[in-house]
């Protein structure tokens, strides 16, 4: 017997929930990226386990997009963190950075 | 238990000790090794999902490009000790049990708390879910029904990397650019101050200074 879908779908809550932990819980805009990064994977997971489950392959393909959409937002946004650290303000905590605050 | 079950859960426990470990350290070059630990077992998990390619693509894209492109970023970024202060927000109260409310509904929704039944790993046969994952299966599709998509992702990352150029690429001897900067940053305390002075005069107190 193969794992069952809950297990991965377990899995996958639980590792979504320490993502979303992560992007609230901490103000280092580096470590609130990487947990959005897990908070990707968890879906990947999750989207996986159902391709498996229902035997259709769309499910791996748009896992196939998200990791092309979630390669091109890391390089975005890391310019966008090397660009206000070097010519904004010299600092890595989210709450320094209010360009946009009315 | 049987052998892909017991592996699933070794893989599990280190990806789920791996994740906690990102978002608990303080130092985010540690958060983004464990991060590669967390990918790493993840694609161990597809291979046993019948994923192998994806597998193979994750572990490329993410361990070796994008948690890559993190590390230069801090190399670039000089992170100073100073810069490392202050890590968690002033929420936690809130921010934390609302994380694990989010768990417990999760968690009951896949494990079967709601009157979900064990599922099976596949409503297919065996020999069918072996073939779903492999690489001629996925680029027949992927050249099919999922041409456009498949060319404008090439679009995606072609913008991607001009973008992350654009942002990125500005050379830090423009002393143009840091003049307008400063003028900016001058402009910005000045309204600042201006506020603070005819509302509130607490509102000059920097962000993080009451923590």
């Amino acid at each position: 017997m193969d794992v069952p879908l809950n297990y991965a779908l377990a899995l996958a809550a639980v590792l979504f929930v320490t993502g979303l932990a992560g992007v609230i819980l901490r103000r280092n805009i580096l470590i609130i990226f990487m947990s959005v990064e897990l908070m990707l994977n968890a879906v990947n997971l999750q989207l996986l386990a159902f391709s498996r489950y229902f035997g259709n392959v769309n499910g791996q393909i748009f896992v196939f997009f998200v990791l092309v959409v979630a390669a091109a937002e890391a390089a975005v946004g890391l310019a966008i963190i090397v660009s206000l650290v070097r010519h904004y303000k010299d600092s890595l905590m989210a709450d320094d950075f209010n360009l946009l605050k009315g | 238990m049987t052998a892909p079950v017991a592996v699933f859960i070794a893989l599990a426990a280190v990806a789920v000790v791996s994740g906690l470990n990102v978002i608990l350290r303080r130092n985010p070059v540690h958060s983004a090794i464990f991060l590669a630990f967390t990918i790493v077992c993840l694609a161990g998990i597809f291979v046993l999902l019948n994923a192998e390619f994806i597998a193979a693509t994750e572990v490329i894209v993410y361990a070796g490009a994008i948690i890559v492109l993190f590390l230069f970023t801090m190399m670039l970024l000089d992170i100073r000790g100073g810069m490392l202060a202050h890590q968690f927000q002033s929420q936690t109260g809130v921010a934390a049990p609302v994380a694990v409310l989010l768990l417990i509904c999760l968690l009951g929704v896949a494990i079967g708390v709601f009157n979900f039944s064990f599922l099976p790993a596949a409503s297919i046969s065996a020999a069918k879910a072996a073939q779903l994952g492999s690489v001629q299966n996925l680029g027949q599709e992927l050249y099919s029904n999922f041409l456009l998509p498949f060319e404008l992702a090439s679009l995606v990352l072609t913008v991607g990397l001009v973008g992350a150029i654009g942002l990125a690429g500005r050379r830090v001897e423009d002393q143009e650019e840091a003049e307008r900067v400063a003028e900016a940053q001058a402009f910005d305390a000045e309204i600042r101050a201006r506020e603070g002075g005819a509302l509130e005069p607490e509102d000059e107190e920097p962000v993080g200074a009451h923590h």
